[in-house]
């Protein structure tokens, strides 16, 4: 299961109508001194928005792979012709060049798959998840790892991220047809599935022609 | 006092501008929102063919703490202005002028506006203008996350629900679900409110007549509102709530009701009871959707009566003379409207997903994951001793007309959303009543003529969120 970990929450207030002429005043001048910028005021620990960790980096890949002894880093710098090819093909504007993936295997050496650690934008913040693939480049498990918005942390959820099991990069992964969305989570649900999506596009692209070492076996 | 309230106001409003660019900044305060714009082509007489801004609705989420969160909707419906002048002048006596200029059609309402404090997620405490949790459609009203432009019967043209959509009342209490296993979920929703009431709308007529003068007519209306925000005058708190089960992700069944007293402490008690039961359904690129309510308002005659011998007189009328002139007539004129014995009414809507393959190299296929949707809505309505005419005269009924009504429409529609928050919605509808009833009296959106029972119409709509 997951692990939640609230970071923290700390916040002030501001605001209130008296009909009590000074009180006006008063308030004005209290409400002045909650406006100006952090470095007028008295110091405080305040974050911008109230950010869940549910995962660590490790927690995560242990997730995608709970049979896995070790895991090989790979980065994979995808030319600018690559780039283009696989962002018409994912219809997104743009790719980054540098993509990491985790090598998954097990005790003996056998090859269980591959993880990768996404970061998607959801109404106004990145959503950081990890998708697991097979060696068949179908998804083992997807896993939120930090939710950072304020609305729409159901697609946290298991009975969300199971709908993304044996998705593969021929599937349409779009929420609406292949994908339940989820109303009030609609922006969060459509960033995880383009990250699950452009996961699934980049590694069946990569390792489908530079098979990993111990590659194509199927998990024991 | 004026020397330290006005400048103590501005320097407020000032800092409070400047507190929330701060917290905007901050990325605490979420402004977003949702509106819909519409053109309607359509068959009867009166009803003219037009654009429509429909509604633009102001949503701000503010995440106080982790816990503690405040959201509102600040709803603008057909509106473009709205402006007050007033003038007063201290000369040979006192002049006061006051001029309000508006559009027509147009109103500003406060949708919801509440604070929630969640204990857990089984537990949020939530206090203040609610959404009142009776069937689907009321607590998930956005216009643009829904198939078609024009909204159901059932919630909002020929209103079951006791208020129609969207409905909020004032009051507290608590929501929160609970996963039953992994893939379960019930959900709940429960609050006591002031409550919907027999409210009234004060209209006034102003009638320029050939050869007769001048006619001012003050119409007093009275009908279901959404209760008060200031206070409950009827001193008689309504319950309502919704139980929600959802097996696995897309699918949910639920359960709601409303119950209590809606006529006012001058009147009788009488009560409004409310059940609905709603489901969805989506597997794949198909969804099927519905929602059935039942309303009682109890005796409506006897409430009828006791208004009538509250009220007297349903008509007064005065012509005021004027030798050289035709004259003025004044008229006040009370009525009562939107009662019946019992209402109910369902609506079933299926919609299918598609992304056609042919359009993705098109302009229509340019943005991340178009997708259309296909779809067709099904509703009917029936209404029990609908009050038609309510006459009286020295505090008794002197007619009390009513009949039973029934109302359909089927919806066709294509909709076209480039991103999951925007559509381009098309629909064709046919509303008709049995019988050979007119529309006029069971429809709140179509001028229908007595003889008028069947309405089509074409709807291109823009719909969008943020």
């Amino acid at each position: 299961m997951f692990t939640e970990r609230r970071l923290a929450n700390f916040s002030g207030r501001a605001g209130g109508v008296c009909s009590v002429p000074m009180l006006w005043l008063v308030l004005a001048a209290l409400v002045l001194v909650r406006a100006l910028p952090a470095g007028a005021q008295q110091e405080q620990t305040r974050p911008a928005q109230p950010t869940f960790v549910y995962l660590t980096p490790d927690e995560a890949l242990q997730e995608a792979f709970p049979k896995a002894a070790r895991f090989r880093v790979d980065t994979l710098r995808l030319s600018l012709e690559q780039r283009r090819a696989l962002a018409k093909k994912l219809r997104q504007p743009e790719l980054d060049s540098l993509f990491i993936v985790h090598l998954a295997y097990n005790a003996e050496g056998h090859f269980l798959g591959y993880a990768t650690i996404m970061n998607e934008v959801g109404k106004y913040e990145p959503i950081t998840f990890v998708v697991g693939v097979d060696p068949r480049f179908r998804v083992k498990k997807v896993a939120v790892m930090v939710y950072r918005e304020s609305r729409g942390g159901q697609v946290r959820q298991p009975r969300f991220l199971y709908q993304f099991r044996n998705k593969s990069a021929r599937d349409p992964l779009q929420p609406g047809r292949d994908i339940i969305n989820i109303s009030g989570a609609t922006l969060s649900v459509r960033a995880i599935s383009r990250g699950v999506k452009k996961a699934l596009h980049i590694l069946s692209f990569w390792y489908g022609t530079h098979p990993p070492q111990g590659g194509r076996r199927s998990e024991p | 006092m004026r020397f330290f309230q006005i400048p103590g106001l501005i320097l407020t409003l000032l800092c409070f501008t400047l507190t929330l660019v701060h917290a905007q900044e901050e990325g605490k305060v979420h402004i977003g929102g949702y509106g819909s714009i519409r053109y309607e082509a359509n068959d009867l007489d009166n009803q003219v063919n037009t654009f429509t801004f429909r509604r633009f609705v102001m949503t701000t989420y503010v995440p106080i703490t982790g816990r503690l969160s405040f959201l509102s909707e600040l709803e603008l419906e057909r509106f473009r202005l709205l402006e007050l002048e007033k003038k007063t002048e201290g000369e040979s006596g006192v002049t006061v002028e006051q001029a309000v200029e508006g559009t027509g059609g147009s109103e500003i309402s406060l949708e919801q506006a509440w604070l929630q404090w969640e204990l857990s997620s089984a537990l949020r405490f939530r206090a203040g203008g609610i959404l009142v949790p009776l069937g689907r459609f009321n607590i998930n009203h956005d216009d643009n996350i829904w198939m078609f432009p024009r909204r159901s019967l059932v919630d909002r043209g020929a209103p079951v629900l006791p208020v129609k959509s969207a409905w909020d009342e004032l009051g507290m209490g608590f929501n929160g679900r609970f996963m039953v296993g992994e893939q379960a979920q019930l959900s709940y929703e429960m609050y006591v409110v002031n409550g919907m009431v027999l409210d009234v709308e004060v209209e006034n007529k102003y009638r320029t007549r050939i050869d007769e003068g001048m006619k001012r007519v003050a119409e007093l209306k009275f009908e279901p509102f959404t209760g008060s925000f200031s206070s409950d005058a009827k001193e008689a708190k309504a319950l309502t709530g919704r139980l929600a089960l959802s097996p696995t992700l897309g699918t949910e069944v639920g359960l709601s009701g409303y119950y209590g007293r809606y006529t006012p402490q001058y009147l009788p008690a009488e009560q409004v009871g409310s059940v609905g039961v709603d489901f969805l359904i989506n597997r794949g690129s198909l969804a099927l959707e519905g929602e059935y309510i039942y309303t009682s308002m109890g005796d409506v005659r006897s409430v009828a009566s006791a208004f009538a011998g509250q009220v007297q007189n349903q008509v007064a009328e005065v012509v005021l003379e004027d030798p050289d002139g035709p004259g003025i007539e004044d008229e006040i004129e009370v009525a009562l409207s939107g009662l019946s014995d019992s209402r109910q009414g369902y609506w079933l809507e299926a919609r299918y997903a598609f992304s056609p393959a042919f359009l993705r190299g098109t302009v229509l296929g340019q943005e991340e994951q178009p997708l259309w949707y296909l779809g067709a809505r099904w509703e009917q309505v029936w209404y029990n001793n609908l009050v038609q005419e309510a006459a009286f005269a020295d505090g008794a009924l002197s007619e009390f007309v009513t009949s039973d009504r029934q109302v359909n429409r089927l919806s066709l529609g294509l909709t076209f959303r480039p991103t999951p928050l925007v559509g381009f919605q098309l629909a064709y509808e046919r509303t008709w009543t049995a019988d050979g009833q007119s529309l006029a009296d069971v429809v709140n959106f179509l001028a229908a003529e007595p003889d008028e029972d069947v309405a089509q119409a074409f709807l291109f709509g823009v719909t969008f969120g943020f």
